[in-house]
């Protein structure tokens, strides 16, 4: 799986768990947050993102990352 | 296997509140999203002459006649928030509710999951038969410490409860052989001082999570049962850091069974798990007495539950633990804990300015670890007169070198 494709996956459950808002509106540069997730929303997106790509990365190493490229970078360490 | 459960049960949410949304306005924060996203209306807090000790004493006494007292053969307290390092707080509370001398007591720590550590322990010398017909009190009491403007400020609060555990349960009966359990190292909210209480929310949220689906899914295992899991819990009770927290909770355990929209996710929500959060709401976090907290609520709130109704229990410590565990309701439990008026004891605690709040918690911590203390019983006007004078309610009335001496009110 690529990189690319890993962060396809990440945006598709970002528009499944928050309200209005569209893929290509995702920067990847960018923390959920700026798109209006709350905490709550955020561990969500990862937690179905995993579970689409069949890894399961233990959720504490996942409090410090700071946007949504760095998360596939976290993910692609378990692809 | 004999029957095992809760016979009588009740939950105490001190005498103080706080007003989230107000708190929110004063540190400059969204209201609307401390309510309507983390679920929390209101925070308990407990005046200076109040404890861990005070409140499970006084979460046990109501539920307590004078034959329980005698047929009690063990008493188990889970806190995090003992004032004393070597003697628990079992031993005062034992001599405060006057009950028989040939109990075994003592007090057990796992953060927030003392309460079903407690509760456990209870259940399996009931089932062994080595009880003897005797029954277990079992009491979780813990409350926050003070964060003056930190970002968890809005998640604090505390509470205490007590269960009668016997082999003729009116309230829930537990499913003794279903249970999944999943461990961890973890540091994520800890208490290393007397004074501190710290830690990382976000990891805690993830490691709850972890803990959550490690330990439903040994529950999954353990049962040897193909389990459906919209249809095989009638309800679902959550450990409530805060009430929101329920409602993630619930999203991971839905979609781990079948992916769904945020939509049906809420509706699912709305139906089994809402009705568990009537207190957690009002009193903030539950600590130890949450899974408790929400088996109240779920029968004084709705009208539909019936006996043989299966309640999904899940317990969360921090450090860390995930419990995974079942009952089924009895035929008296509705009529058992409304008997306790709890709703009633919680619309008498008087509400707190954030000036007053402030002021309490810097007067409380003024008392850790002090070898001397008389408790200021006349802050908020004279609050003691009005709520515990004459009410019968234990109240911490001095430390004397280190002694700590309660009394009734």
């Amino acid at each position: 799986m690529t990189k690319e494709e890993v962060i396809q996956i990440i945006k598709k459950n970002i528009v499944e768990n928050l309200d209005d808002i569209s893929e290509e509106e995702i920067d990847p540069k960018k923390s959920m947050r700026d798109y209006g997730a709350n905490s709550l929303d955020m561990i969500e997106v990862v937690s179905s993102s995993m579970r689409e790509m069949n890894i399961k990365v233990p959720r504490s190493e996942l409090s410090d990352i700071n946007n949504i490229d760095e998360l596939a970078d976290k993910f692609m360490e378990y692809v | 296997m004999r029957r095992v459960g809760i016979e009588k049960i009740n939950f105490y949410g001190t005498s103080l509140f706080l007003d989230q949304r107000k708190l929110a306005v004063a540190r400059g924060k969204d209201p609307d999203m401390v309510v309507n996203d983390f679920l929390i209306e209101s925070r308990s807090l407990n005046p200076p002459y109040e404890d861990t000790i005070t409140m499970g004493a006084n979460a046990a006494k109501p539920i307590l006649e004078d034959e329980d007292k005698d047929a009690i053969g063990m008493l188990i307290v889970g806190t995090e928030g003992s004032p004393d390092f070597g003697k628990p707080i079992s031993t005062n509370i034992h001599g405060a509710l006057g009950l028989n001398p040939n109990v075994r007591n003592y007090e057990v720590k796992h953060a927030c999951y003392c309460g079903v550590a407690a509760l456990d322990t209870a259940v399996n010398w009931i089932a062994s038969g080595l009880n003897k017909g005797r029954k277990a009190l079992v009491i979780s009491s813990d409350f926050s410490r003070k964060h003056l403007n930190l970002k968890e400020e809005f998640v604090l609060g505390g509470a205490a409860a007590a269960l009668l555990v016997s082999e003729k349960p009116k309230v829930v009966e537990y499913e003794i052989e279903k249970k999944g359990t999943w461990t961890t190292n973890v540091y994520d909210t800890f208490r290393p001082s007397a004074i501190h209480e710290v830690g990382n929310n976000e990891v805690s949220l993830y490691s709850y999570l972890d803990a959550l689906e490690g330990s439903y899914t040994h529950y999954v295992r353990n049962t040897g049962e193909e389990i459906d899991f919209d249809n095989y819990f009638k309800y679902n009770i959550y450990h409530t850091p805060f009430a929101g927290m329920a409602f993630q909770a619930h999203r991971t355990l839905c979609n781990l069974w079948r992916r769904r929209s945020k939509q049906e996710i809420k509706e699912s929500f709305n139906r089994k798990v809402y009705p568990t959060l009537r207190y957690s709401r009002k009193v903030g976090s539950t600590y130890g007495a949450s899974n408790f907290a929400g088996l109240c609520s779920l029968l004084v709130e709705n009208d539909d539950v019936k006996a043989g109704d299966r309640v999904g229990f899940f317990a969360y410590g921090s450090g860390a633990i995930g419990e995974y565990y079942s009952g089924v309701i009895c035929d008296e439990a509705k009529e058992t804990v409304e008997a306790m008026h709890i709703d009633d004891a919680l619309q008498r605690r008087r509400e707190v300015t954030v000036d007053e709040y402030e002021m309490i918690e810097n007067i409380r911590e003024s008392y850790i670890e002090k070898p001397d203390v008389k408790p200021d019983f006349s802050i908020l006007n004279n609050w003691y007169k009005e709520f515990y004078q004459g009410k019968g309610l234990l109240v911490l009335k001095e430390i004397k070198n280190f002694y700590r001496i309660y009394e009734w009110s």
